[in-house]
């Protein structure tokens, strides 16, 4: 009697969260994450909240720390106005929106900065990174490059940051030919803008003369 | 500042859920990083474990 009661109870209650699960999705059409977090109760989503919260913070800070140790070895374009703003918006998400995760944030911060190198470094200086045609499969090797450059210049603490983050990226390589991919193509679309209200304020200059 | 002392809390954090490679890079880094650096990296982990078991005692 007892082990019938059991189990009626336990597919009464199978049969409760289907029903939530299938009402939620009906009716508000909310993502599998979503309903999993309602869940997973309030705690985990407070805690979801605050590891998001921290880790974006600390990916900025990483980015910060990495440019201006980097700034000590090469010769930086100043990277103020436009252009920062372009950096930082490749910053956090993927271009697609998708939310990264602890690791993918290290590696979209170093790829970044190995961004900011190939793109506002003027030529002859650090790297002829120009040179290459494109950055995937280089970012790496352009971290690996400061961190010689900064050793040689006898900065050497700087220099320790990025070979130890060369080596964090080359052991998840596959992440960082999606993020190279990712973040050059929010690089040249930030650009391609720019470029745009450039020429836009041009015109309305011309315009305003004539 | 004290890296034992920070280990720990990032094993605390990690035991908590948050991401195990990201805060050992962190850690891997910080020996290396400039003293503001270190006092921020210090206190920002501290805090964010503080309100991890804020959040516990509230649900």
């Amino acid at each position: 009697m007892f082990f019938q009661f059991f189990i009626f109870r336990q597919m009464n209650q199978t049969f409760a969260v289907n029903s939530f699960r299938d009402i939620l999705k009906a009716n508000e059409n909310m993502e599998n994450d979503t309903i999993t977090n309602i869940e997973s109760g309030p705690q985990n989503l407070e805690k979801e909240k605050i590891f998001k919260r921290c880790g974006e913070e600390r990916e900025k800070e990483l980015s910060e720390i990495l440019t201006t140790e980097a700034s000590e070895a090469i010769d930086l374009v100043p990277f103020v106005g436009d252009g920062k703003k372009i950096f930082e918006s490749v910053l956090g998400t993927t271009s697609d929106g998708k939310e990264l995760n602890g690791k993918e944030r290290i590696i979209q911060a170093a790829v970044s900065v190995s961004s900011i190198v190939f793109f506002f470094t003027p030529p002859g200086t650090v790297m002829t990174a120009r040179n290459l045609a494109v950055l995937a499969g280089k970012s790496p090797v352009l971290i690996g490059k400061i961190a010689e450059d900064l050793r040689e210049k006898g900065h050497d603490r700087s220099a320790e940051i990025f070979a130890r983050t060369k080596s964090f990226m080359e052991r998840y390589a596959e992440t960082v030919k999606e993020t190279e991919k990712d973040v050059t193509a929010s690089f040249l679309e930030g650009f391609e803008n720019l470029k745009k209200s450039v020429s836009e304020a041009f015109e309305d200059e011309g315009a305003g003369d004539k | 500042m004290n890296e034992e002392k920070l280990a720990k809390i990032i094993e605390t954090l990690i035991a908590e859920g948050e991401d195990r490679e990201e805060l050992s890079y962190w850690l891997e880094i910080y020996p290396f990083l400039k003293e503001e650096k270190q006092t921020w990296l210090f206190k920002h982990l501290t805090e964010e474990l503080s309100r991890i078991q804020s959040a516990k005692k509230l649900s």
